[in-house]
């Protein structure tokens, strides 16, 4: 068997690692050791608060955003995205809750109250009203008058469906942003 | 005569080794760039995003045997690619080829508003409307909460909160519920070591950069290791490209979100609150392990060095259900991730047991 100095220098290597490993392990274990790197930890954070909240004063002055700014402005934002989540699943439960008849007539109410006969006369399907109005379209308007105005009205009702949960979506924003603004973060920087 | 020979022949394989393993180099940092795009190979979609956090629900060829669809919830401290990792090692793939409908929810890289963020707003705010979606999704009456390392506490406390018993099963793997252990970070996390408020002050959201200088220390001489094994290995290019993928994985942590980060250090490592009162005080909820009452699976890896064993095996003793499970494996931290056990060879033993186990609770 011939002498491999590779081989052995892979073993020496090994066993080197092995007890290094041991020994920044126990040192680590110090208490002096923690007590110092503590220390040392310590110093580095003060020193980056003193230059954070220098930098800070500074972009106030120069009347830019700090980080604080833009973390409340994240913050705005996140209340924002959550709140038009949570109006997603509102919405999509109440799609869920009852039959789809049930369900279409919530939604034509809430679009607009109008009298149950004109709502039943909107009640057909919507995807066979869209494809009457059109067919209307396609023979240049020609259609039966009461299939393109009963298209209208279910477009109309559509648009304002639309304009109510843009609204309702948009009160509910600003009642969001309004009440980050009157935060007293904010309020004590204004 | 014989004996020189065989000398020469050794310093010339050795030589040629060295040489092949410096010409390569180049080769490798390429390789190391490839292999970031065969990570996360399952394909996806993403069912929704809020702020940083993705749920992404995974596609399946076939219809779900399982009725019961898995969340999975990883640590907030790396990439949750880990999960589904490469071809072959994706804890993912592996639900998925047993029957589940698996969904991931993604933490991402938190923005400067979600750094005053507490547990319970991301438990309630995230956890939640992830369950609520899956469930609206899948069209299924609970979920299976399945939790990876810090992400298994999280799903520990979220399960004890369920109030509308929309989780149904309960899967910690690798899920540190005591926190006070032989481990290194329990011992740099000491309050006498390591000020919590000060470091969370300075920064907000914890940087990628502070864990990436940090972790290596656990195991001190990792790098040594590395090194060694790209050296030995240099001319596979199957265990490279695993291996790499791993080191990425390892190397890139994504930023703490600093208010959780400042409770988990004083909750879970300092006050070690779990394990003495069986408790966790939230903003103004109290989730009380007490009240756990669902099947619990508590998955562990005996060489574990980041959740060391007696620190995850304790959780079955903390909560309020008598159907718990423990399955102790012969591996380390990753091992059920990845399917691999403590010699990094391929086992389908992990994720053979947790659907055994998924199946006789759906």
């Amino acid at each position: 068997m011939a002498f491999d100095p590779f081989e052995m220098q892979k073993k020496m290597m090994s066993e080197w690692e092995k007890n290094l490993g041991k020994y920044i392990e126990k040192t680590m274990r110090q208490p002096e050791f923690m007590k110092l790197v503590a220390a040392n930890m310590s110093s580095t954070l003060d020193l980056q608060a003193a230059i954070k909240k220098q930098t800070q004063s500074l972009l106030k002055n120069l009347s830019l955003a700090t980080e604080d700014d833009l973390a409340r402005l994240f913050e705005t934002m996140n209340a924002v995205e959550s709140r038009v989540l949570d109006i997603e699943e509102r919405l999509d439960s109440m799609d869920l809750a009852g039959d789809p008849a049930v369900s279409s007539s919530t939604r034509t109410d809430f679009a607009k109250p109008e009298s149950k006969n004109q709502s039943a006369g909107k009640s057909t399907d919507k995807k066979s009203t869209d494809e009457k109005s059109t067919s209307s379209q396609k023979t240049g308007g020609t259609g039966s008058p009461d299939a393109a105005s009963g298209g209208g009205r279910n477009d109309t009702s559509k648009s304002r469906q639309t304009s109510s949960r843009a609204r309702d979506l948009k009160s509910k924003i600003m009642t969001v942003t309004s009440s980050r603004r009157t935060s007293p973060k904010s309020g004590k920087k204004g | 005569m014989e004996n020189l020979k065989m000398d020469v022949d050794v310093f010339l394989r050795e030589h040629d080794k060295l040489m092949g393993f410096l010409r390569g180099v180049p080769r490798l940092m390429e390789l190391r760039e490839s292999v970031r795009e065969k990570m996360s190979p399952t394909p996806r979609k993403a069912l929704y995003r809020e702020h940083s956090v993705t749920v992404y629900r995974y596609d399946r060829e076939t219809p779900a045997t399982l009725e019961t669809p898995i969340l999975i919830i990883p640590s907030l401290v790396n990439k949750a690619c880990i999960m589904d990792l490469l071809e072959g090692e994706s804890f993912i793939a592996g639900m998925l080829e047993r029957g589940a409908q698996v969904y991931l929810l993604e933490w991402g890289e938190p923005n400067l508003g979600q750094q005053r963020y507490s547990l319970q707003f991301y438990l309630k705010n995230y956890i939640g409307r992830a369950i609520r979606r899956i469930l609206k999704d899948s069209g299924a009456s609970g979920v299976t909460l399945a939790g990876y390392c810090l992400g298994g506490t999280m799903s520990l406390l979220y399960a004890a909160l369920d109030v509308e018993d929309q989780v149904k099963n309960l899967v910690t793997m690798v899920t540190p519920a005591g926190f006070e252990d032989r481990g290194m970070l329990s011992w740099w996390a000491r309050r006498e070591h390591f000020n919590v408020d000060s470091v969370v002050n300075a920064f907000g959201n914890i940087p990628a950069q502070f864990f990436s200088s940090v972790f290596p220390w656990i195991v001190p001489t990792s790098s040594f290791k590395k090194i060694r094994t790209i050296y030995e290995k240099h001319d596979d290019d199957e265990f490279l490209t695993s291996f790499l993928a791993l080191d990425l994985w390892i190397t890139e942590n994504v930023p703490f979100p600093g208010q959780v980060y400042r409770e988990v250090i004083t909750k879970g490592y300092q006050e070690n609150t779990l394990v003495k009162s069986r408790k966790w005080q939230l903003d103004d909820r109290m989730a009380d392990l007490e009240d756990i009452q669902i099947p619990v699976l508590n998955v562990t890896a005996k060489y574990d060095h980041v959740s060391p064993v007696e620190s995850c095996d304790v959780l079955t003793e903390l909560v309020g259900s008598l159907n718990c499970t423990s399955l102790v494996y012969e591996t380390g931290h990753l091992g059920p991730a990845l399917g691999r056990d403590k010699l990094g060879v391929h086992t389908d033993l992990y994720w053979d047991d947790i659907q055994a186990w998924l199946k006789d609770h759906d």
